[in-house]
């Protein structure tokens, strides 16, 4: 009885948790998102794009019923939830278009899209990736970026926000490039991962448990300098650069 | 909650209507804590204004339209190509020789009796159309050589200006930094750090222009510190490589 | 989303008090009407609490409506107002300082005024300590059709025109702004830094449109075409410029800095 009583309660607490959100059929495509705060990217093996509106969207004021939400780029809100969505080929791109509308935006991602993110504001928060295979490519000012069970390709650059990344294994499709410009990068990689670690720091330090072999240049000298080296990982593979201007590279394996 | 941190939580908009309602009302009867709003509003409204610039998308459609335009030209003076050794691409037996077209149409001023005035359409096709890793990878392997075509060279200041992806502009400028020896590339650089306006791009030619250990990197940086209206992330990488390249001399 | 017991009893109270004085205003409603003579078509309102309702007169006359109460009890006294007859200005002031210096003595005879049970009652439960008062100011000001100009500025109420004007500068600081339909202003200017602002326009004028708003959102269902060169859309900063039809002719600017500002075509 006590059980019951505890399910229909949290029965009653996910329906007020219900999340609006939106959804494009296709899997594969280019998927911009542009000056959209509080964004996670969580991979899906669906043949549909959706983006989810984490928690309620704050209510929609009396007065604003028979009117569009509209913004100074001309953009309406054409998905319901404060954001507008334009279609080019297989290319989609969101816009945000409410200032009131704070809440976190969930994309679920099918792999065969590749992801493009931009951020200019302060007020980003940290943009999540969680098992996301798709491609990715990152340019944030002010973004914390956290990536768990990522594999790459990908490019990623914030200028003050720390970059942490958790590899579930290391594409060779592609380049992989974390740089903070004055925060942390860390990574790390499965002990099996082969890459050429391109590693690379102005004022901080690079720290590692991995073993690394360095190649010898033309000249037959192993270049080794304490803030910018290449280091082999299993012999070689992908190109993988780490970089921070002002912080630490910590790069680790799991 | 503390004060600052309901002031805080207020102007980004995390208070729902209720504390919303109270803070509003705590605002009109404490006149300090009006104060300190109005001073905290003050600081969020500058730095609203730091909007990173990205190129817009007609020139980035400019670039790629005349890249697609050169690889549909005529294939013309087959005899002058060179083969990139580094790129796998480089080995299509098709390939055509762009840069007479190249040469004038992009640079006006470029010598036309280029020994290097070679560049691979496959390569044009992928720095223009390709995902954003196949790009940054197309401009690595590029400039991995002792001695940078003119037209390459060219090509890849294109990149840095055009491309979407901030991504592919910094590896760009990273490209050109191996060359920032020689006068044209600095040149090249110094122009773009006072016309490119993100940030990061402006952070990484900095960087690479402080590595040429000369004064025209300085007189530079120090002409920019003198205006106005720079990010505070460029501001600071401005004075740190100023005073880097004071302690060298 | 657990909510303590505590602040239950506190809305619960809240909520009680608020429908006690809403009942016991309905019941005690009074008017205070003054006449005003106008020499010209200009009229100026600076107010602090009180809100503004703008209505059109059926005389040539000024006409003004004061309601003040404390806990639904009429306190004519509570609203200062002057008219400056030269500059054409109602300067209406809430004078809270007459109640903070009544005696508890005093205020307790004023409260066993209210014809309202619930009020006395609630009175001598919850005391006289200064989150007791509900204080409720309102100015309505009737307006011959020969007032063609408005200038309104208030501090904490709201604003509410509706009365045809060619010109329209209204200004709260914490107050909403609202302007309803069929005013015909060919100059609308409407700012409120933390309230909404609202303006019902005619869809088929020619009007250069400014809406700006910083924290809030901007909602229309006008189709205007929008200038993206003059418009600005940063973070926390949307300025959207555009123009109605052939524009040139009505100038609308509305701007609310921390809420959301409405246009509505009629």
């Amino acid at each position: 009885m006590k059980n019951l009583i505890l399910y229909i309660c949290l029965l009653g607490f996910i329906q007020m948790q219900a999340q609006e959100s939106y959804t494009i059929d296709g899997a594969s495509g280019e998927l911009y998102i542009h000056e959209i705060n509080k964004v996670t990217l969580v991979g899906s093996n669906e043949s549909k794009l959706t983006v989810e509106v984490d928690g309620k969207l704050y209510e929609t004021p009396e007065k604003s019923k028979g009117l569009k939400l509209i913004n100074p780029a001309g953009y309406s809100d054409n998905t319901g939830i404060g954001l507008h969505v334009s279609k080019d080929g297989n290319s989609y791109s969101f816009r945000r278009i409410s200032n009131k509308k704070g809440n976190r935006y969930i994309f679920h991602v099918p792999k065969g899209y590749h992801v493009h993110y931009e951020s200019s504001s302060y007020n980003a928060g940290t943009l999540h990736i969680n098992d996301v295979e798709a491609e990715l490519d990152v340019s944030a000012n002010y973004n914390r970026v956290e990536l768990s069970g990522v594999t790459g390709p990908m490019a990623i650059h914030s200028v003050y926000g720390g970059i942490e990344a958790k590899f579930s294994s290391v594409s060779q499709e592609g380049p992989i490039s974390l740089y903070s410009v004055y925060s942390d990068v860390d990574v790390s990689v499965p002990a099996n991962t082969k890459a050429n670690f391109n590693l690379k720091v102005s004022y901080g330090d690079v720290f590692s448990d991995i073993d690394l072999s360095y190649p010898q240049s033309e000249d037959g000298f192993k270049h080794l300098n304490a803030k910018k080296f290449t280091g082999l990982m299993n012999g070689g593979g992908v190109d993988f650069t780490l970089k921070s201007g002002y912080n630490n590279v910590y790069l680790r394996k799991q | 909650m503390e004060r600052e941190e309901k002031i805080i939580a207020y102007l980004l908009n995390e208070l729902n209507t209720e504390e919303r309602a109270d803070f509003e009302s705590a605002m009109h009867a404490d006149p300090e804590l009006k104060q300190a709003f109005l001073s905290y509003q003050t600081s969020l409204s500058s730095l609203d204004k730091l909007a990173a610039e990205t190129p817009s998308i007609e020139l980035k459609r400019k670039f790629e339209s005349f890249l697609k335009n050169e690889i549909a030209k005529p294939q013309a003076h087959q005899n002058n190509l060179r083969i990139l050794s580094p790129l796998k691409w480089m080995g299509v037996a098709a390939s055509i020789l762009l840069a007479g077209f190249f040469l004038n149409q992009f640079i006006q001023d470029a010598p036309t009796n280029s020994d290097f005035n070679t560049i691979n359409p496959e390569w044009i096709q992928t720095v223009s159309t390709g995902k954003t890793s196949e790009r940054i990878q197309a401009i690595h392997e590029i400039t991995d050589k002792n001695d940078l075509d003119p037209t390459i060279l060219k090509a890849i200041e294109e990149v840095m200006y055009n491309d979407q992806s901030s991504n592919v502009r910094l590896a760009a400028v990273e490209s050109l930094g191996q060359y920032v020896h020689q006068s044209e590339v600095q040149l090249m650089l110094i122009e773009a750090l006072q016309k490119i306006e993100t940030p990061i791009i402006k952070i990484e030619i900095i960087n690479t222009l402080t590595q040429n250990k000369d004064d025209k990197a300085k007189d530079t940086f120090e002409a920019m510190l003198a205006k106005n209206d720079l990010n505070d992330a460029v501001r600071n990488e401005l004075h740190t490589n100023i005073r880097k390249l004071e302690n060298i001399y | 989303m657990f909510i303590s017991e505590n602040s239950k009893i506190t809305a619960m109270k809240y909520i009680l008090t608020c429908l006690i004085a809403c009942l016991c205003i309905s019941i005690q409603a009074q008017e205070n009407t003054t006449n005003y003579v106008l020499k010209n078509s200009d009229l100026k309102i600076k107010s602090d609490y009180a809100s503004i309702l703008i209505e059109s007169s059926k005389t040539d006359q000024l006409e003004l409506v004061t309601n003040a109460t404390l806990n639904g009890v009429q306190m004519a006294d509570l609203l200062d107002v002057d008219w400056d007859s030269n500059s054409q200005t109602l300067l209406i002031s809430a004078n809270f300082k007459k109640v903070k210096k009544m005696s508890k003595a005093e205020l307790d005879k004023l409260m066993e005024e209210a014809d309202c049970e619930e009020i006395k009652s609630s009175w001598k439960k919850n005391g006289n300590a200064w989150g007791n008062y509900n204080f409720n100011t309102e100015v309505v000001v009737r307006v011959p059709k020969q007032v063609s100009s408005l200038n309104i500025n208030s501090t904490y109420g709201s604003i509410d025109v509706n009365h045809k004007a060619q010109t329209l500068h209204l200004f709260s600081t914490y107050g909403s702004v609202e302007v309803q339909p069929n005013t015909g202003c060919n100059n609308c200017d409407l700012e409120s830094t933390y309230g909404s602002v609202s303006l019902n326009a005619n869809s088929k004028a020619n009007s250069d449109i400014t809406l700006q708003s910083n924290y809030g959102d901007i909602y229309t269902d006008i189709d205007f075409d929008i200038n993206k060169e003059k418009s600005e859309n940063e973070m926390f900063h949307s300025v959207i410029v555009g123009t109605l039809n052939k524009g040139g002719q009505q100038k609308i600017h509305l701007r609310s800095d921390y809420s959301n500002v409405y246009l509505r075509g009629n």
